[in-house]
């Protein structure tokens, strides 16, 4: 045979072999002591060539079953990996199994996210109670006995005298009196409003409040603060603009719209109200008004989740409904 | 509240601006502009009309008239169905051709076999509102044949606020308001209030006023007037306050209406025939009044009403009475312009759900100087109406105009520090000059900004106050972010919230839980359904419903409740709630606590032994989790505790020996009523006690050098002594070559007492590889222990 067609041969020998028995036999009859390839060079008389022409042989022939050697170790190597001698006894294409992450809830979800945005921009984390007396709820917040706030159809009044706090702002004389100034804290929880419910009202829905105080803050400062926040919630940088807004326990007040452009159209949308701190707050929390200056703002952390998640009706929040709540997998 | 164009251009100029502008301008530095609408009058062709006669006839559709117009140079006929066509009358006239508001084009016809060569139009067939009873009825000095696009303008701009954006700026209740800040806005003048000078001339008499409790009713005024005030408004006052869904009645009504929407300030004008002296006195005994609109009110004794001596004529601030109110032939007037108390307007009336734009106005509290400001104008707009009013009183007060004026000092440099960009003083007096406030400056830079009366006191006393004004004004998409300087420290870790954070990451995320959460109160049928009657419950005065009073105490029964709902959903679930508790301490006090309650829920068979073990090695990891080590679960004797801890199917979970919670089996009485077959093992725990180290740190344990060994024992025990007490039993086994002890696996035959137990013995030596002989030794010592335990291997 000429070299050529051993070659040809060999070649497509090694393509049949399926197992090892069978690539024995393939390397013995090629490469064996009577092989093809072997043989070349027994039947070669060496006598009648010049030292050229023995020397050209001698490098076709060690080419050749270099090559040879090599395509029958590549061929061992995708026998090993067929695989056909370890298949398994199941079926191994079956899916998952049902143990999967379980979930945690939107609204927490949330409030983890926005704690941490904040922790790194300074604040601290400061939560307290959720029924509060009068004074803490409204008093210290500079609102007025006779503020339409205070009415039943508001406010949950509890039969010792004390509320379900409205707000989280609750908590804004509690810490300045605890953590004193200066001071940046965020105070996330659940609050209480005694409203008849629909897809955008809720009794029962969370807060995010916040409050810097320290000397000459600034409306420059509160711009750039929720500027940055946001733009870290949404992970886009963010336009913000303060519009007058009017609360009693910031002077002056402010709502917080963010410009977006969801639903194709860039518009403004109303986020938060917030403010420059009243000065009877920061008195009343034991802070000297005439020293500091500072800013709180109230974010709906309940609306907040209704946006980032695209929940639609605020009710199904606080309705336990597995199927609603396992959306959630818990993948913080 | 909607606010005209038209009508604001009275008192500044707004020629050549945009109303988008307008709007966007006013949203960013005065109040929310919630919309803006254009209206369009169909007024091309319209002209006055005279009435010159009209026949009754009858149809089946019910009476109608046959009536003869002119319009000057000619006379038409027309088919009208008005109540209040009349001879004589002034009406507008839409002659064939004339397309109405509704987009239909008139064409001369036949109506009821007579004909009908246009339309006596209703003002909503204008487009001034919706009206379409009674014909727009107009002044008599209106000449017929005048083109009615010549006498208003064929369309106005509409800008709806935001009435909540308004709450403490009773100035801006009306247009002139608007008008001012718009004036600041654009820097264009602002037209003085146009009103007559008030009566005060000594030879008129007072008119008698008792006000018997000056905190209801810090001011009131009255001015009793003869005027002739039966006749229709004029067109552009009736078709400002139509344009604006109110209606338009008679002159004397309608400018009361006018000038308050105009100014902001509520009056009332009564029948002096009915009132004859002022008493403003709450309603004390008195059961019921009837107001002007013939409805009838149940009265509080706090409600405050104004009296004709004993007679009371109307609900202060809110409406006046059917007896007092103004009729056709009324010729003397007694003019109210008072203030009252804003909450107990507001009471009122929510309390009779007769919510007015009065009370709506008086809620804001008013500034005083307001009551001479309105009765100046509507004595101004009588008179340029034609109904020559004249008075019989002088203009009479008790209380306080509180017009003595208010200054406000500012430190030199405060404001640009507390705006965080650099105010130049000479803008800053522009601005406040803009808005009626007058500005002295001391040569230090120190400002005195003295307030104008007409400014809330409420929302204009202190320099906070006045920096507002200025920045609103200056413009707050002119302040420039600027990052708070500060200084760079570590936050202190909440270890509250963090630790709670991370018992939802071990549940959710390694053991499958789902988080939920439900309402802050029990709700008492399903606590019935329960048996359960919290010891000490902290109580709603004013619950969302009488059964949702008790707030709850444990988060136990919603959760319970929470896997009835979703029985249907999944065969097995897991799911859980962190949340608040609340109850009444020994000493009366509030106590509130943060409670994890989590159930796993199996309805696919099985005695529930899996889920109780996935409990615990839940309940072990939020442990370890937290840092802490001795955590351990003892069976609970149920004694006096809530329905679903019983002994024998629940564990009291301890950590340092401290009771934290329960884990355990709901009794198949309670199941029964939470699921459809199966098991709900439920645990609780307070979120306190795990509140270890934010950042625990386990110490380094070398692993061993030398390779040791295990041995394997199978027991059989009895399970009413359980693994509990097996474990016990085997703690007292101590040797040196254990390095611990695991528990492998039980199998109990059925219907047998005892269960095989297997635990497995990690045995090494720190200095040296394990020789058989120390294998031996340690199992005689463990054999020896048995024994004397009374333990047996199984066979």
């Amino acid at each position: 045979m000429k070299l050529a067609q051993i070659q040809a041969t060999l070649e497509s020998d090694l393509a049949d072999v399926q197992a090892e028995e069978g690539l024995a036999l393939v390397r013995a009859r090629y490469l064996g002591k009577d092989g093809l390839i072997t043989n070349l060079r027994k039947n070669v008389d060496f006598s009648t060539m010049t030292i050229e022409e023995k020397r050209d042989f001698g490098s076709t022939f060690n080419t050749m079953r270099d090559a040879a050697e090599a395509a029958v170790k590549a061929a061992a190597t995708r026998i090993a990996a067929s695989g056909r001698n370890e298949s398994l006894k199941f079926d191994f294409t079956l899916p998952a199994s049902d143990r999967r992450l379980g979930a945690i809830h939107p609204i927490v979800r949330t409030q983890i996210e926005i704690e941490d945005i904040f922790r790194s921009m300074g604040f601290t984390v400061y939560t307290g109670d959720e029924a509060v007396s009068e004074f803490e709820n409204f008093d210290a917040l500079n609102i007025p006995g006779d503020h339409p706030a205070r009415d039943m159809q508001d406010t949950y009044w509890l039969e010792n005298g004390m509320v379900l706090r409205t707000h989280t702002s609750s908590m804004q004389n509690r810490a300045m009196r605890q953590l004193g100034a200066p001071l940046r804290a965020i105070f996330p929880g659940r609050c209480f409003r005694n409203e008849a419910l629909d897809i955008t009202h809720e009794n029962t829905f969370y807060q995010l409040e916040g409050m810097m105080v320290g000397t000459d803050v600034s409306v420059a400062n509160l711009i750039a603060v929720m500027r940055d926040f946001l733009s870290a919630v949404f992970r886009t940088e963010i336009e913000v603009r303060l519009r007058p807004g009017f609360f009693p326990f910031v002077e002056p007040g402010f709502e917080l719209d963010f410009r977006t452009t969801l639903g194709g159209v860039r518009r403004w949308v109303e986020l938060m109200p917030c403010g420059m701190i009243h000065p009877a707050v920061l008195h009343a929390g034991g802070v000297d008004p005439a020293r500091y200056s500072g800013f709180a703002f109230g974010l709906g952390l309940t609306r907040l989740a209704m946006l980032k998640h695209g929940v639609p009706d605020v009710r199904l929040f606080n309705k336990a409904d597995l199927r609603v709540c396992q959306q959630f997998q818990a993948t913080l | 509240m909607k606010i005209s164009t038209d009508w604001l251009s009275d008192h500044v100029d707004l020629s050549g601006l945009d109303p988008a502008e307008i709007a966007d301008l006013l949203t960013v530095r005065t109040a929310e502009v919630e919309g803006v609408e254009v209206v369009t009058r169909a007024l091309e062709g319209v002209r006055v009309a005279e009435v010159l006669s009209a026949e009754p006839f009858s149809t089946e559709a019910g009476l109608r008239h046959d009536v003869r117009v002119g319009v000057g140079d000619r006379t038409y006929r027309t088919v009208c169905g008005a109540p209040n066509v009349r001879v004589g009358m002034r009406a507008a006239f839409a002659p064939a051709g004339c397309v109405l508001a509704n987009g239909e084009r008139l064409a001369a016809a036949e109506v009821h076999g007579r004909p009908s060569e246009g339309v006596l139009c209703a003002p909503g067939e204008l487009g001034l509102g919706a009206g379409k009873e009674g014909l727009l009825e107009l002044p008599a000095e209106l000449v017929p044949g005048t083109l009615l696009s010549e006498l208003l303008p064929a369309t106005d701009t509409l800008i709806e606020i935001d009435n909540k954006s308004l709450t403490h700026r009773p100035d801006l209740w009306g247009h002139y308001g608007f008008a001012r800040e718009l004036s600041a806005i654009f820097g264009r003048p602002l037209r003085p209030w146009s009103a007559d000078a008030l009566p005060t001339d000594e030879s008129l008499p007072a008119w008698p006023i008792t006000v018997e409790d000056a905190v209801e009713c810090p001011l009131y005024t009255a001015v009793a007037f003869d005027v002739n005030g039966d006749r229709p408004s004029p067109l552009r006052m009736q078709a400002r306050l139509l344009t604006l869904g109110h209606g338009a009645r008679s002159l004397l009504v309608d400018v009361t209406n006018y000038v308050q929407f105009e100014l902001g300030q509520p009056t009332h004008a009564f029948d002096a025939r009915s009132l004859s002296r002022v008493r403003v006195g709450r309603a004390g005994s008195r059961a019921a009044f009837t107001t002007l609109d013939g409805k009838s009110w149940a009265l509080a004794p706090d409600d405050l009403l104004i009296h004709d001596g004993d007679e009371p004529v109307a609900l202060a601030g809110i409406m006046g009475g059917l007896g007092s109110r103004i009729q056709p032939d009324t010729r003397r007037v007694v003019l109210e312009s008072a203030t009252f108390k804003a909450s107990r307007v507001r009471q009122t009336s929510v309390r009779l759900g007769l919510r007015t734009d009065s009370s709506l106005r008086f809620e804001k509290k008013p500034p005083p100087v307001y009551t001479r400001l309105a009765s100046g104008r509507i004595l101004r707009l009588l008179r340029e109406a034609g109904a020559a009013p004249e008075a019989v009183s002088r203009f009479t007060h008790v209380g306080d105009f509180r017009d003595a004026p208010r200054t406000i000092t500012l430190a030199p440099g405060w404001l640009s520090r507390r705006a965080g960009v650099e105010l130049a003083d000479s803008t800053v007096d522009g601005i406040l000059t803009s808005i009626g406030f007058e500005v002295q400056r001391t040569p230090d830079g120190a400002a005195a900004v003295v307030v104008p009366p007409f400014r809330s006191e409420a929302d204009l006393a202190i320099p906070e106050d006045i920096s507002e004004e200025v920045f609103r004004l200056y413009g707050y998409d002119n302040i420039r972010p600027v990052p708070p300087a500060g200084p760079l420290a570590p936050v202190a870790p909440h270890a509250d919230t963090r630790n709670q954070h991370r018992a939802r990451r071990i549940l959710s995320e390694a053991h499958a839980f789902v988080e939920v959460q439900t309402y802050s109160w029990h709700a008492d049928d399903w606590l019935a359904t329960l048996g359960y009657t919290p010891p000490s419950p902290l109580r709603l005065k004013n619950p969302s419903a009488p059964t949702r009073a008790q707030l709850r105490d444990t988060v136990v029964p919603n959760v319970l409740a929470a896997v009835f709902q979703n029985r249907n959903v999944a065969e097995r679930f897991r799911l859980y709630e962190l949340g608040r508790t609340f109850w009444l301490g020994a000493d009366g006090r509030k106590r509130e606590a943060n409670e994890l309650v989590g159930v796993i829920v199996d309805q696919t068979g099985g005695s529930g032994e899996a889920s109780l073990r996935a409990g615990r090695s839940a309940i072990e990891d939020v442990a370890a989790a937290a840092g802490l080590s001795s955590v351990a679960f003892v069976p609970a004797d149920g004694t006096g505790a809530p329905p679903w801890v019983r002994a024998g199917r629940t564990l009291d979970v301890t950590f340092g020996g401290v009771v934290v919670g329960q884990l355990g089996v709901l009794p198949d009485s309670l199941a029964a009523h939470c699921v459809n077959t199966g098991t709900v093992v439920w645990f609780r725990l307070s979120a306190a006690a795990w509140e270890g180290e934010v950042f625990p740190a386990p110490r380094y344990t070398a692993p061993p050098t030398f390779p040791g060994s295990w041995q394997d024992f199978t027991f059989t025990h009895p399970v009413a002594q359980g693994w509990a007490g097996l474990s016990a039993t085997l703690d007292g086994f101590t040797h040196p070559l254990v390095q611990s002890r695991e528990f492998v696996t039980v199998y109990q035959p059925r219907n047998s007492a005892t269960a095989n137990y297997s635990v497995r013995f990690t045995l090494g030596l720190p200095d040296r590889t394990l020789q058989a002989a120390d294998l031996d030794a340690f199992r005689t010592a463990f054999l020896a222990h048995l024994t004397a335990a009374g333990l047996t291997l199984a066979g």
